[in-house]
């Protein structure tokens, strides 16, 4: 498993793409941050920053890619035929590669979350102090930043299992990647829809796309509350059971795949 | 040597797309060290029994590297195998001492094997190029080299010559007798059935699914039909006198006599000495394994008889 893992890290890190859209990320991690410290009415500081810059919505695209690719990519190259003999099953070159997903999207949150850090001292020193209160907010930024970014990084994995599972299941990265960008701004499309859908029907509450709420959840638990109708936690643990299902089926199509 | 289990047992083998049956009861076995050629026609089943072994394929049946069995998902045993199936599967954003890199098990033999096998298929010109600037040949050799990597036990090679230059083709065959004799066994189809009547020690034919001969090269060489083309200075008169004695005799281009051990060609110039025929030419024209196999496949069943 250790090999395999391996193997799939190091196949990452030697696609150009790879580096090409680190690149791209830490970019627009920077202009962000200089838009705001340009513009300040229309960028506002503090917000942006709690958003990683808007980076982690950027991030999030390019880990749907990823993992849709790191999957469909053995079928178009026809690569897994050497994988296969190379593995003692195939559910240890899967898990493989989503060890080496969670490992590139720990590593990206990492390096954007210390790179908007850096860019709060660098741009924002004087504009606002961490441990300030954004109005409205019981929570210092420093605070509402981490559960943002705890949030989302739970979100990311609902979506990038969901995308394994399709990836797994067609061998088509297209579909995969389309799917999981519909997945994630399908709350933005439809929310205000599938709240009062939950309003009339209780049980809709228990829907994959209600537990998306989790972060917006976590920073303002009493007004999204009401609208999803379950507890944090419940969102919490809604996300990872949700996500263990995605997996667990991923898992059972891949492990039936011919090579 | 009966002690030692066979490198590769296959049993029962049976292949299903579907309600379509495409391997039936398939059993054979490969010995330790041999070089088996597995031939047969195109859609015969070889790359399908070549990828059930592999496990890249459901099947039903018994299939055991050594000892150990291998299934379609528990194969820890295939870590001893090699195998390049059909054309070779490359990531095009690597180069070819990646790929190696990559399956290479990482010992501290790893960089000096990848450095040999380099230089055994004259790779060095391209090896630090992308995969996807590779011709049809340059990826076939790569395909061979990874096959190679890690000192297994047991190569499969599928059509191992696709795309092989004549230089190509000598290095691999170099390669394969080398690593034979030195315990590595191999299971390789080939179209091209002249080289691998170089290299096989066993053969397995395979025909619409079935195995319809297991036997050695040697054996199947000796089995085929062997014949003389003469050219005399009578040829009316040596039909007449060959036939005489029993001698099988056609016309083609000069006389075309079969010989057998009890009608050899010491016998024939013997014959035609005696009338006083002058013998102006003498070729064997013995089949050849292509001609052997062709047989074969044209009478499934009284080879089963």
């Amino acid at each position: 498993m250790l090999r395999l893992y391996k193997q799939e890290v190091f196949k990452l890190l030697k696609k150009r793409s790879t580096l090409i859209l680190v690149v791209l990320l830490v970019m627009q991690n920077i202009v962000f941050a200089i838009f705001a410290d340009v513009d300040s009415t229309h960028f506002i500081p503090k917000r942006l920053f709690i958003a990683n810059f808007s980076t982690s919505s950027y991030l999030t695209l390019v880990m749907i890619a990823a993992a849709a690719a790191i999957i469909t990519s053995e079928f178009e190259y026809d690569t897994l035929k050497n994988l296969v003999p190379h593995a003692t099953s195939r559910q240890a070159i899967i898990i493989s590669k989503w060890l080496a997903i969670l490992t590139y999207s720990l590593g990206l949150y990492l390096l954007i979350s210390l790179l908007s850090l850096l860019n709060k001292f660098l741009f924002f020193n004087q504009t606002f102090a961490l441990t300030d209160k954004i109005a409205g907010m019981k929570i210092p930024i420093w605070q509402q930043w981490l559960i943002t970014i705890a949030g989302g990084y739970v979100n990311l994995w609902l979506i990038l299992s969901l995308v394994f599972l399709i990836a797994a299941a067609l061998k088509k990265s297209s579909t995969a990647i389309s799917l999981g960008i519909v997945g994630y701004f399908s709350l933005t499309i439809i929310g205000t829809l599938m709240f009062q859908l939950i309003k009339k029907w209780e049980f809709l509450k228990w829907n994959p796309l209600n537990f998306l709420n989790y972060p917006s959840q976590l920073i303002f638990p009493q007004i999204v509350g009401k609208m999803t109708r379950l507890s944090t936690t419940q969102l919490l643990w809604g996300n990872l059971v949700y996500i263990m299902i995605f997996l667990g089926i991923g898992l059972y199509f891949f492990s039936r795949k011919e090579a | 040597m009966e002690n030692t289990p066979a490198a590769l047992t296959v049993q029962h083998l049976n292949k299903f797309y579907g309600h379509h049956q495409t391997l039936f009861d398939v059993n054979f076995q490969c010995q330790p060290g041999h070089i088996i050629g597995l031939v047969g026609a195109n859609g015969a089943g070889k790359t399908t029994i070549m990828r059930s072994i592999l496990s890249l394929a459901r099947h039903q049946g018994q299939i055991s590297i050594g000892p150990d069995p291998v299934a379609f998902n528990h194969h820890a045993a295939l870590n001893r195998v090699g195998a390049l199936i059909e054309s070779p599967g490359l990531y095009p954003y690597l180069t070819g001492r990646e790929h190696l890199k990559l399956f290479v098990k990482d010992d501290a033999q790893a960089t000096t094997s990848i450095a040999t096998l380099i230089n055994q298929l004259h790779m060095e010109n391209f090896i630090d190029e992308r995969a996807q600037k590779y011709s049809l040949g340059m990826k076939q050799k790569l395909g061979i080299a990874i096959a190679f990597l890690n000192q297994p036990q047991l190569i499969i090679l599928d059509e191992p010559l696709n795309g092989l230059d004549p230089q190509a083709t000598h290095d691999l065959r170099a390669l394969i007798l080398k690593q034979s004799a030195a315990g590595t066994t191999f299971l390789i189809s080939s179209h091209i059935l002249g080289e691998l009547q170089r290299l096989a020690d066993d053969l397995i034919v395979i025909d619409h699914g079935s195995v319809v001969k297991e036997t050695t090269m040697a054996e199947l060489l000796a089995q085929s039909q062997h014949r003389v083309q003469l050219t005399t200075n009578d040829d009316d008169l040596a039909v007449t006198i060959l036939q005489a004695a029993n001698y099988h005799v056609s016309m083609g281009d000069g006389l075309l006599v079969d010989i057998t051990d009890q009608q050899s060609v010491e016998k024939i110039m013997q014959l035609l000495g005696d009338q006083q025929l002058l013998i102006q030419d003498i070729r064997h024209l013995d089949d050849d394994l292509e001609a052997s196999i062709l047989k074969i496949i044209a009478q499934p069943e009284a080879q089963h008889a």
